[in-house]
């Protein structure tokens, strides 16, 4: 096991304050909170972040998180908690509440576990009928994925029951298989998926929301897609058959004589499929090319004396 | 619950749901795991609304953002004039970065 350096983790000095440690956690939780920031491995940071924080914060479980470091300084290579080793303290799991909380590290369990664990989470449940906990997670997919449909694996903690008869969060890796036009936001439910229940209460369900992913080229609203087509003038003006990219490959598409810039042109039901699939628009952007030579330069000029045209005569801003 | 389609996946049921499933308020609550007055001042803040049919139900829409709600004011020790500040800029930087994606196209 490797030792995580909490202070790294938070970019502090070993030496840093509680206020330094409180103003450093508050800054990378809204920088990296998943509910704020989108970026890939932003929820990975946040639960690293929330876990170095709920031991530094605590003056008691900061000393002992030092002693070990030091401990650790001193040896090499992987990571073993002293023999012996207890946590002279019990963590509240109430401290570990919100989208980092009951989610810990294998570094974090060595440590800290035991007593915890031996706490459980079963006080989520006493307020409630005997029915497990539903789960809500997210699962972020390509657009690819959702026009195809997928196999995709989640990872997500879950409360599990354990012989004892304790319930303790354990990571779990799930095979969710994804059909194909689910939309983004769209749930989806794994009957069983979620936390136990209790006495002879059925087991609650996994809530999944499918949550798409920005596309370079393909944009979807709902179930259409739009995309981008650069077109020649000339294109626009005289019409032609050209190509343009789909989810399913490249499809031909007529564009009409004096097509404009940003016109859509819908290709129906080229969009995600569902029972009423969606719809593809290509969106229409005119490139202007440039006059380099001479003939160029010459063609534009008759261009310019064939149209005589004056694109600002309605613009109001004229003096 | 309605699930529009269902399929058979290593003995696991994968359901879809509609998106258009409205809860009530008991269910909103256990769900978030808050109290009614709870939701409620998340209502009178304007973070989420109540369908319009019902005084006490909510669209899955709306749930969604309450639990969105609830993680950021419990992880960024956020009030409930800020969470409803939070979530209305972040549905505007949704918004912007959807038309400066089809812009730059």
């Amino acid at each position: 096991m490797e030792f995580v350096d909490y202070y790294k983790v938070m970019g502090l000095e070993d030496d840093a304050s509680a206020d330094d440690i409180k103003r450093a956690y508050r800054k990378l939780a809204r920088k990296y909170h998943p509910d704020v920031s989108k970026e890939e491995g932003s929820e990975a940071r946040f639960k690293e972040v929330g876990e170095a924080y709920n031991v530094l914060k605590d003056p008691e479980r900061r000393r002992e998180y030092d002693e070990l470091k030091q401990y650790q300084a001193s040896g090499g290579g992987g990571f073993q908690p002293p023999p012996g080793w207890h946590s002279r303290e019990s963590i509240n799991p109430e401290d570990f509440a919100g989208a980092g909380g009951a989610d810990f590290s294998d570094f974090f369990e060595q440590i800290f576990g035991s007593r915890f664990r031996q706490q459980g989470t079963a006080h989520t449940e006493q307020h409630f009928d005997a029915r497990g906990q539903d789960i809500h997670s997210s699962l972020p997919i390509s657009i690819h994925d959702a026009f195809k449909g997928a196999t995709v694996e989640l990872s997500l903690s879950t409360p599990t029951m354990h012989e004892s008869g304790s319930i303790r969060n354990e990571q779990k890796k799930l095979k969710v298989k994804v059909p194909a036009g689910v939309t983004n936001g769209q749930k989806i439910r794994l009957r069983g998926q979620g936390g136990p229940g209790v006495g002879k209460g059925a087991a609650g369900d996994l809530y999944i929301e499918i949550q798409i992913r920005e596309d370079d080229r393909f944009h979807l609203d709902g179930k259409d897609v739009s995309v981008s087509v650069p077109v020649t003038p000339w294109e626009a003006a005289l019409g032609a058959s050209i190509e343009v990219p789909t989810l399913d490959g490249a499809v031909k598409m007529t564009i009409p004589a004096n097509a404009t810039q940003g016109q859509r042109l819908r290709l129906k039901g080229r969009g995600l499929p569902g029972k009423v699939p969606g719809d593809q628009y290509a969106i229409l952007s005119v490139i202007v090319p440039k006059a380099v030579t001479e003939e160029q330069k010459q063609a534009y000029q008759a261009m310019s004396e064939l149209w005589s045209l004056d694109p600002r005569a309605n613009d109001g801003g004229k003096s | 619950m309605r699930p529009t389609s269902d399929q058979e996946v290593s003995g696991m049921k994968v359901e879809v749901l509609e998106s258009d499933r409205v809860y009530t308020l008991t269910e909103v609550c256990r769900i978030c795991q808050i109290d009614e007055n709870g939701v409620q001042k998340l209502v009178d803040y304007g973070v989420v609304v109540y369908e319009p049919s019902d005084e006490a139900r909510f669209r899955q829409s709306q749930l969604d953002r309450l639990l969105r709600a609830r993680r950021l004011q419990e992880d960024l020790e956020l009030n409930h004039a800020g969470v409803a500040l939070a979530l209305d800029l972040l549905d505007t930087i949704a918004r912007l970065k959807r038309d400066i994606a089809l812009l730059k196209r």
